[in-house]
């Protein structure tokens, strides 16, 4: 507690004033020097000990108003003030030593020709800026609390929502699944019982395989078949939507088109049911992710290998990271306690972003990096892409759970993407940073490898 | 006689098939294409105006990994192969910004909110086909069934 | 395209070119029609082609005029291939026509007469004259459903006698459209409606010489002795609106009652009162009177057409803009049965079909019922004026071979009864693009349409017979 900038000659006034043998006191730990309000004419001198001065001490809610240690004076308020009343309440921390003058010595001219008030000038000024200082440090401590607990209260009620919407969601979605599963069975039932088999084939091919050419083959297809089985145009779209191949078209007989004209609304029915399933698994997909932004999974930690956890993330994104190189530097041996499956999420989510930045951009040599290196006792982890980078304005805001981040090909799912990753991050008291300019994006995550619970 | 395609952009397969489904009764006179992503659409549009036919509408997602559906409609806004082409964005999830970015750059003409109304949409690509036919001035008759009447009505009565 | 498909889009346009091909190759024998010429040869495989290409569309109407111009400046004009304009001893053709004439047909007086029509309306469609005026023709007639319809149809048989039948029905639709979903359900009534708007354009057409292009068709072959004045028009032509519009109009409630006990319409148009909105009422105003009154001033129907033209243009009412927005395939439409006519009559082709068919044996009044009938019939399958601009040639021709025909006014009867019956035709969705439009907005179905479409054609064929007994009887011939 030295930050005094104000130059007080302390020997000096020690020596001079605060010599007098007979006005010492000792206090021992606990004991209280003054009480707020009390009348008190003394200037103390700190030779031994420290004493913490208490705002409202008697209401049982005491707000600590200032340390004082060796070498401090105490009282300087009540003493110079002239009300004689103490502010605070002063209590011993320590077992300590004190000296003190009293009465009026304003008139006393010392050799070097300067009064009393002038030589502990310094001494009131230091502690007005003391005081000032107290303030200060009040007034920030109070801005940051209040701000984390308005994020936190944030997380929480948004975690509150996303729980309950996701409960909700759970339910419907569940209902859509099952019935649509239940519906798809018994109209597979009611065109099993009719006579043509070829009805139940296209029913079947909709339902399991649902449109199992991409649009690029289908149009191929279909001009394939508009020229060989000289299909109408009409009919070749519909065989290549179902995915029909020669062999099929062979079994459908002499009059493919008749046939495939009267079967095709089999396909489309059994698709449809194929559609509503998948989209239906999809929202439940979806709805697990929302609900993992809201509820924190502390349920599983154990001793995760962060390397690992990468290599994990790396080999589920095989499929996008094709045509990207890909370069890991990874150092082994970094352990922390947490959730395997959500770290594994942060990497996923991460590289997926950098992925999604790289496709379509037409750039040349796409590349992402990865690096974990040990820092003290704190794994950092680098992932960075040559893509065109995140525009400025949208920088701030990206890890906000509000805010939608899809731009010029920056894609983070949800747009809830990133800020489930900070959640997780957060839970291991990690820290995520990221910076970006074209050309070279960086995700930096920070996590204590000693963190425990 | 040329044709008039309707293309869809988007990249997931089930609702693609919703959305051509949708649309399947303007097959009797257009023609009508789906498309995965913003590259294949590029290549497709390329290809129908080398053959000399007409892109009438283009529907549009708006997320798609890749080129995003906006990037697209840029893109075709920009081409003057398809200065009176009618772009229609699709789209679950746009913000503020992404709007107004739709509208300034991509000059798109409709803005459909996912899941949309079956009823709604046929409207729109109703009143967009025929704003599409006039602008092109192509005979409108043979499309006169699929067409919003309130445009035909309107632009009849000024072509005298 | 699979060749099987290529095949089937190429029947249309192969019968199209081929059987006037073989017309024009065949050696003259083959025909059957004694002593007739090459060139009349050449004009009767152009007249296959016209037939065949506007009956069955394998190009655009207009386009296949351009065609018939091009072509005959080409095979049968004096300025045309030279190994066409002489015989095997080098002898040059004595039939051939004057290429300037078949120019002149792009500019002939009735097309610019239909020009000035365009202007005028183009003009008023521009500062919505057309609505502001028929929101306040319409408020008389009130909200009960029987006098709103024969408002309607006033409204818009008067308008479609100065515009576009095809631009009326599209104005007044337009009215309609937001009304006729608040029948009551199942309401027949709507039917009526939906249908009174192009009926009654098709029969407005009849109303004025601009009122639709065969009128104009007709004013082409009505010259001479024949001609008649745009007041004169009128003075038959309104009556016959007024009586068949009153005929459609009961027709039209008898089949398709109106339950729906009122019916707002809801005009958001006010009368412009800009300077140039002024030009425009004013001009409009004078020319028709103009037109009416030729007899006073002096000035033909085609002279007065002019005057909105030079007025507009420059007024700056009408821009540059608005010029290439003009409907310019009708005129040309126009043209191509101008030529096509010009090409009958002067290579004398129509004199010798003419005289081959055994019409003197008929009595005037049959030429006029099978004509007019005939007329009627290919109207509701093709372009009216593709009808008239294959017909009236041909009938111009009987009336020049001499035929007796004073029991029917001779000529111009004649003329004027088929010219009357072609704007009949209106069963169809595809008799007339007002008929399209009507069943477009998806109130009427084909039956219906049909049903009351016929019949309005066959009262409108009694009527106009009847009329040209009446002007037979009056002298007015």
């Amino acid at each position: 507690m030295k930050e005094t900038l104000v130059q007080v000659n302390t020997e000096w006034l020690r020596t001079t004033y605060f010599s007098d043998p007979a006005r010492r006191i000792r206090l021992q730990a606990g004991e209280i020097l003054l009480y707020e309000n009390q009348h008190n004419e003394r200037l103390f001198f700190v030779i031994e000990g420290t004493l913490h001065g208490y705002l409202g001490y008697e209401t049982g809610e005491p707000f600590e108003a200032f340390r004082s240690g060796q070498n401090h004076f105490l009282g300087v308020y009540s003493y110079f003030s002239r009300t004689h009343k103490s502010y605070s309440t002063v209590i011993a921390q320590t077992d300590c030593e004190l000296a003190y003058i009293d009465g009026d010595q304003a008139d006393t001219i010392e050799e070097d020709g300067m009064g009393f008030a002038e030589h502990f000038l310094p001494v009131v000024v230091e502690e007005i800026y003391m005081r000032q200082l107290l303030t200060q440090r009040m007034t920030i401590q109070n801005q940051k609390t209040t701000r984390k607990l308005f994020h936190a209260e944030k997380m929480a009620t948004l975690g509150q929502l996303a729980a309950g919407l996701a409960h909700e969601l759970n339910n419907a979605v569940g209902v859509i699944t099952r019935q649509g599963q239940q519906l798809a069975a018994w109209a597979e039932d009611i065109v099993r019982n009719d006579d043509d088999s070829g009805a139940l084939y296209l029913f079947q091919k909709g339902l399991q395989q649902g449109s199992s050419l991409s649009t690029v083959d289908q149009r191929r297809r279909r001009r394939d078949l508009e020229d060989r089985f000289d299909l109408p145009a009409a009919v070749a779209r519909q065989a290549a939507a179902a995915g029909l191949d020669d062999a099929d078209l062979a079994a459908l007989g002499k009059d493919p088109a008749e046939k495939l004209a009267r079967f095709f609304p089999y396909f489309e029915a059994g698709l449809a049911f194929h559609d509503l399933n998948a989209a239906a698994v999809h929202a439940s997909q979806v709805v697990r992710s929302v609900k993992e932004l809201g509820v924190a999974n502390h349920s599983l930690r154990i001793a995760t290998d962060v390397a690992e956890t990468i290599r994990q993330a790396a080999m589920l994104l095989k499929d996008p990271l094709k045509g990207i190189a890909l370069d890991m530097q990874l150092t082994p041996g970094m352990t922390l306690e947490a959730n395997p499956g959500e770290l594994v999420q942060v990497w996923v989510n991460l590289i997926k972003n950098a992925c999604e930045a790289l496709h379509g951009q037409g750039r040349r040599n796409p590349a992402i990096a990865v690096g974990a290196v040990r820092e003290g006792d704190t794994a950092r982890i680098a992932i960075s892409d040559n893509g065109p980078g995140i525009p400025p304005d949208l920088l701030p805001h990206i890890f906000q759970p509000d805010v939608t981040t899809k731009v010029e090909g920056l894609s983070f799912g949800l747009g809830l993407g990133l800020s489930i990753l900070q959640k997780i991050v957060d839970n291991l008291r990690g820290k995520v940073e990221v910076s970006s300019r074209p050309g070279a994006t960086v995700f930096t995550v920070k996590l204590p490898l000693n963190y425990e619970l | 006689m040329e044709k008039i395609f309707i293309i869809c952009v988007e990249d997931q397969r089930e609702v693609l098939n919703a959305v051509l489904k949708d649309l399947e009764s303007f097959e009797a006179v257009f023609f009508l294409e789906g498309c995965e992503s913003a590259d294949e659409a590029e290549e497709l549009l390329d290809e129908i105006d080398a053959g000399g036919n007409y892109i009438g509408l283009l529907i549009c997602d708006h997320i798609m990994p890749g080129k995003s559906g906006i990037e697209l409609l840029i893109e075709v806004n920009r081409d003057p192969r398809f200065s009176y082409t009618k772009k229609l964005l699709l789209t679950g999830l746009a913000t503020h910004q992404d709007t107004i970015n739709a509208i300034n750059s991509a000059a798109i003409d409709r803005y459909i909110e996912k899941p949309w109304n079956v009823d709604a949409l046929q409207a729109q690509v109703r009143t967009l086909l025929a704003q599409f036919i006039f602008d092109q001035g192509i005979a409108y008759e043979k499309y006169l069934p699929y067409l919003d009447q309130g445009v035909v009505l309107e632009r009849v009565r000024k072509g005298g | 395209m699979k060749p099987r498909k290529k095949l089937l889009a190429f029947i249309k346009p192969g019968i199209a070119t081929l059987i006037p091909l073989l017309i024009f190759m065949a050696p003259a024998e083959v025909s059957g029609i004694p002593g007739i010429s090459p060139v009349e040869q050449r004009v009767l495989a152009l007249f296959a082609l016209a037939a065949l290409f506007w009956i069955l569309e394998p190009i655009p109407i207009f386009a296949t005029s351009v065609l018939i111009i091009v072509l005959s400046l080409m095979m049968i004009s004096d300025a045309g291939l030279r190994f066409l304009r002489q015989d095997e001893t080098g002898q040059p053709y004595s039939n051939l026509l004057d290429y300037r004439e078949i120019m002149a047909t792009f500019a002939s007086p009735v097309i610019l007469l239909f020009l000035g029509g365009f202007f005028l309306a183009m003009a008023a469609v521009k500062f919505r004259l057309d609505q502001s005026l028929a929101a306040v023709l319409l408020r008389p007639f009130g909200q009960k459903p029987k006098w709103l319809l024969l408002g309607i149809m006033i409204i818009t048989a008067g308008f479609s006698m100065f515009m576009s039948n095809t631009a009326t029905t599209a104005m007044m639709l337009t009215v309609l459209a937001p009304v006729l979903p608040f029948f009551e359900p199942g309401d027949r009534g709507r039917a009526a409606f939906a249908l009174g708007v192009p009926f009654a354009a098709n029969i407005g057409g009849v109303g004025t010489p601009i009122g639709t292009p065969p009128n104009a068709i007709a004013l082409q072959y009505l010259s001479g002795e024949h001609a008649i004045g745009f007041g004169q028009w009128m003075s038959f032509g309104v009556p016959f609106v007024i009586i068949l519009l009153l005929g459609a109009w009961a027709l039209l409630l008898a089949l398709f009652p109106v339950r729906t006990p009122s019916i707002m319409l809801t005009f958001k148009t006010r009368f412009l009162r800009t300077p140039k909105a002024y030009i425009v009422y004013g001009t409009f105003v004078l020319t028709v009177l103009l037109w009416l009154t030729d007899f006073w001033h002096g000035m033909n129907a085609y002279v007065v057409s002019m005057i909105p033209v030079a007025v507009f243009l420059s007024a700056g009412i009408i821009g540059k803009e608005d010029l290439k927005g003009m409907s310019w395939d009708v005129l040309w439409l126009v043209a191509g049965g101008i030529a096509l006519g010009l090409a009958l009559e002067k290579s004398g082709l129509a004199e010798r079909l003419v005289a081959l068919i055994p019409f003197s044996d008929w009595s005037a009044w049959t030429v006029l019922i099978v004509s007019a009938f005939a007329g009627l019939v290919m109207a509701n399958f093709m372009s009216n004026t593709g009808t008239a601009n294959l017909l009236l040639p041909i009938i111009a021709a009987m009336g020049a071979s001499g035929l007796l025909l004073d029991s029917v006014g001779g000529t111009a009867g004649l003329i004027l009864g088929v010219t009357l019956s072609v704007s009949l035709g209106m069963a169809l969705p595809i008799s007339t693009p007002p008929n399209a439009l009507a069943h477009a907005t998806g109130e009427i179905n084909t039956r219906d349409m049909a049903r009351a479409g016929i019949s309005v054609g066959l009262i409108g064929l009694v009527i106009a017979l009847v009329l040209i007994e009446i002007l037979n009887l009056v002298g007015f011939f």
